[in-house]
């Protein structure tokens, strides 16, 4: 364990903010019909809180379940962004064409899957990669 | 280093594009797939001899027919053929026919139809209106069935029907079956947004697919992973039985337009509207032709002066006394029951109840009043007319806006709520008063209001990207020419227009190419009528103004001749309305979408406004 860094906690409170926002999205936002939806969502969160207090303890065994986090947000992300790849070519082929607002929503959608989902814990394994390099 | 770079940008770019293909293939219809089985010929002797039974010829006869049809008869079918015979709207006979061949299919088809008992009960006259339907299965493609929302939007609106194969038996929902059964455009997608529809009623649908097999409706929904999609190639045959038409989404489409086609639909429009008048002056407000019932709910007194309106333009245009005579008992009934009494002593006249006048009844009672006056002379109306002027003025704020709410009762006016249209009829309607009462008190009423309209009312930094519906505005602009004419109008109307042509389906617009001319982005959602009638309303005045001022743009033109055609096509004419309880009582009504045939008077206001001022744009054939 090296020594406290600012940095890592606050990224630690942003990955318990962006925990508790996600929470709220699926529950009270849009709330999903699809119950294996709602537990992913719900997961998500869960790993991403744990990887906040990870991050604000920064013990190892913190900071590896930061890393763990962090890696399965970007994995999630690039997982979303397939998932709208699939469904955008799925409803072109079904509709033979998404006209332009179903062009510009689904690059909408992707951009803010990255910027919600994946730039912080993207962020946090840059981070997290330097601190380790500067520890050794 | 750089080779694992590399690998990673390989996948991250490489397997969405994989992805997109490999879905996109697995669930396109592929044009070879959807290619027409007949030709207009072919599909003519088809129907002809599908049609023999009902016209009580021989048999016989039509075996030669089918023999006509040469080497068609032998191709073979890659699903049912379906011959449906339709009587007032109802199904009376349907015939699924598996055979291999179009020529066995259709003979089968026949045999069934010359015997089916719902047949042999109907008179001549039934026979007679009677309407044959041929749908023949050209393709076939799966759906997602494990995402509800997905599965919902997995069918192409009025093009795709649903299937589904449970024990070994299949049943199909035919488009038509969708759109009658209202099963369309009934999924809410988003949880919280009621209003938000779109997509498959999928349990309405598991419940007919179960009446046809025979099962309940959860062995089907057992059977979800076996559903699929696919597409029709569809024929109807003439109100004369001479000719087989083609069918999509559910009507008979118009290729073309010209002057005269638009001139019929145009006199189609108001004699429905004139078929809504009741004894006492009011509309039928909503009609809904598979059903043949009308509604009166909510009765929109804005939209009673507006279709009166109309009727004043469309006597202008047409001069049949039957417009004339509608105009005056609307416009009386305005005057005798829309009139609260504590608005009828005072120096101004609003129009609605003694709780609750507003702006919009007001402001499209003098339009509709100015306008009958200029078609027909008669003056009748014209003090009430001035009257409703005197309570716009009462009305305007001091930056040129307008109040949208009055109490009589009380006198005070609801500055608070703002209704979208009503400041921009209140415009149109002082510009119209200056027609008929040449006054300064109107038109500077009208300048201070058309500068706010195209003004301070987008002042604001969104403002700067958009444009709302300000329909009126426009069509108030040019009304407005002759005493007011500032660049700043005519700019703000040609940026309503591009906007409008912006969102303007194509001719070649992919999935949507069939509804050429609507006001639409996206083939999830289909695009409504009222819209394609209020624009065109504007772009005509729109057009109209850009030449008074000696700059035609003939962009703007070509908007309009577009949404003309879609109007047309999506009126009910005689050729279609196959599916419509009462065929003579629809005739000349405007759905609410394509596939949403639900007639309220607003429709034909708009859609028939825009006719009859846009009819000398349209070329004659």
């Amino acid at each position: 364990m090296g020594k406290r860094s600012v940095a890592s906690t606050a990224f630690g409170i942003v990955d318990l903010a962006l925990a508790v926002l996600y929470a709220f999205l699926v529950f009270r936002v849009i709330p999903s019909r699809s119950s294996t939806f709602t537990g992913i969502a719900l997961a998500a969160s869960a790993l991403l809180a744990g990887g906040g207090v990870g991050m604000i303890v920064q013990n190892r065994f913190g900071l590896v379940i930061a890393a763990v986090a962090a890696s399965a947000m970007v994995a999630a992300t690039f997982a979303l962004i397939l998932l709208l790849v699939a469904s955008a070519a799925y409803l072109h082929g079904i509709y033979d064409g998404i006209g332009q607002a179903g062009t510009a929503l689904a690059i909408i959608a992707a951009l803010l899957a990255i910027e919600v989902v994946g730039l912080v814990p993207a962020l946090q394994l840059v981070h997290l990669w330097r601190r380790r390099r500067e520890t050794r | 280093m750089r080779a694992r770079f590399a690998v990673l940008v390989v996948v991250a770019l490489g397997l969405p594009a994989a992805l997109y293909a490999g879905v996109y293939s697995w669930c396109h219809l592929t044009p070879q797939s959807i290619f027409p089985i007949l030709d207009a010929r072919t599909a003519d002797i088809a129907l002809r001899w599908l049609r023999a039974p009902l016209d009580e010829g021989p048999a016989a006869a039509g075996t030669q027919s089918l023999a006509a049809l040469g080497p068609a008869g032998r191709l073979p079918l890659p699903g049912p053929l379906w011959a449906s015979v339709y009587l007032r709207g109802q199904l009376v006979v349907r015939h699924r026919s598996d055979a291999a061949t179009v020529a066995e299919a259709l003979a089968e088809a026949g045999r069934a139809i010359e015997e089916a008992p719902a047949l042999a009960g109907l008179d001549a006259e039934d026979r007679q209106v009677a309407r044959l339907r041929l749908d023949l299965l050209t393709a076939r493609g799966p759906v997602v069935t494990g995402v509800p929302l997905a599965l919902a939007n997995s069918f192409a609106s009025g093009r795709d029907g649903v299937g589904v194969t449970v024990a070994s038996h299949v049943a199909y929902l035919l488009p038509d079956d969708l759109i009658r059964n209202n099963l369309l455009a009934a999924a809410q997608p988003v949880a919280f947004i009621k209003e938000l529809r779109s997509g498959l009623d999928v349990e309405a649908a598991d419940q007919a697919l179960a009446a046809q097999l025979g099962c309940a409706a959860a062995d089907v929904r057992k059977a979800h992973r076996q559903l699929f999609r696919f597409r029709v190639q569809s024929f109807v045959d003439s109100p004369d039985h001479a000719r087989a038409l083609p069918v999509d989404r559910g009507r008979v489409p118009v290729a073309t337009v010209d002057r005269a086609s638009v001139r019929t639909a145009l006199e189609r429009a108001a004699d429905y509207v004139v078929r809504q008048l009741r004894w006492d002056g009011s509309f039928e407000y909503m009609y809904l032709p598979f059903r043949h019932q009308h509604l009166s709910e909510d009765y929109s007194l804005p939209r009673h002066a507006g279709t009166t309106w109309f009727l004043s333009l469309a006597y202008r245009v047409l001069g049949h006394d039957r417009y004339r005579e509608a105009a005056t008992s609307a416009i009386d009934y305005l005057a005798t029951h829309a009139v609260p009494p504590d608005c009828q002593a005072t120096d101004f006249a609003c129009v609605g109840s003694n709780d609750d006048a507003d702006l919009g009844s007001a402001a499209l009672t003098s339009v509709a009043i100015v306008e009958y006056q200029l078609a027909t002379g008669d003056q009748r109306f014209r003090d009430l007319a001035e009257r409703l002027g005197r309570f716009l003025l009462h009305m305007q704020k001091s930056n040129g806006d307008f109040c949208h709410g009055f109490a009589p009762a009380t006198g005070l006016r609801d500055c608070a709520g703002q209704v979208l249209w009503y400041s921009g009829e209140a415009a149109l309607a002082l510009a119209k008063l200056h027609q008929i009462l040449p006054d300064a008190t109107w038109t500077a009423a009208l300048e201070r209001a058309l500068d706010y309209l195209t003004g301070a009312n987008y002042d604001y930094f969104l403002g700067q990207f958009f444009i709302g519906e300000d329909h009126w505005t426009c069509i108030a602009a040019e009304a407005a020419f002759p005493v007011v004419n500032k660049d700043a109008y005519a700019r703000f109307c040609y940026a309503f227009a591009r906007l409008s042509r912006r969102v303007q389906v194509e001719p070649d617009g992919g999935p949507l190419a069939d509804l050429a001319g609507a006001f639409g982005i996206t083939p999830f959602f289909l695009p409504h009528n009222t819209p394609a009638g209020s624009r065109t309303e504007a772009n005509v005045a729109t057009y109209r103004l850009s030449v008074l001022r000696g700059e035609p743009q003939p962009d703007i033109l070509e908007t309009v001749r577009r949404s003309l055609r879609y109007l047309v096509d999506q009126q009910f004419r005689p050729e279609g309305m196959y599916m419509f309880a009462r065929p003579e009582s629809a005739l000349g009504g405007i759905g609410q979408t394509p596939l949403q045939p639900v007639v309220r008077i607003d429709y034909l206001e708009h859609s028939g406004s825009a006719m009859a001022r846009g009819l000398d744009l349209v070329p004659e054939g």
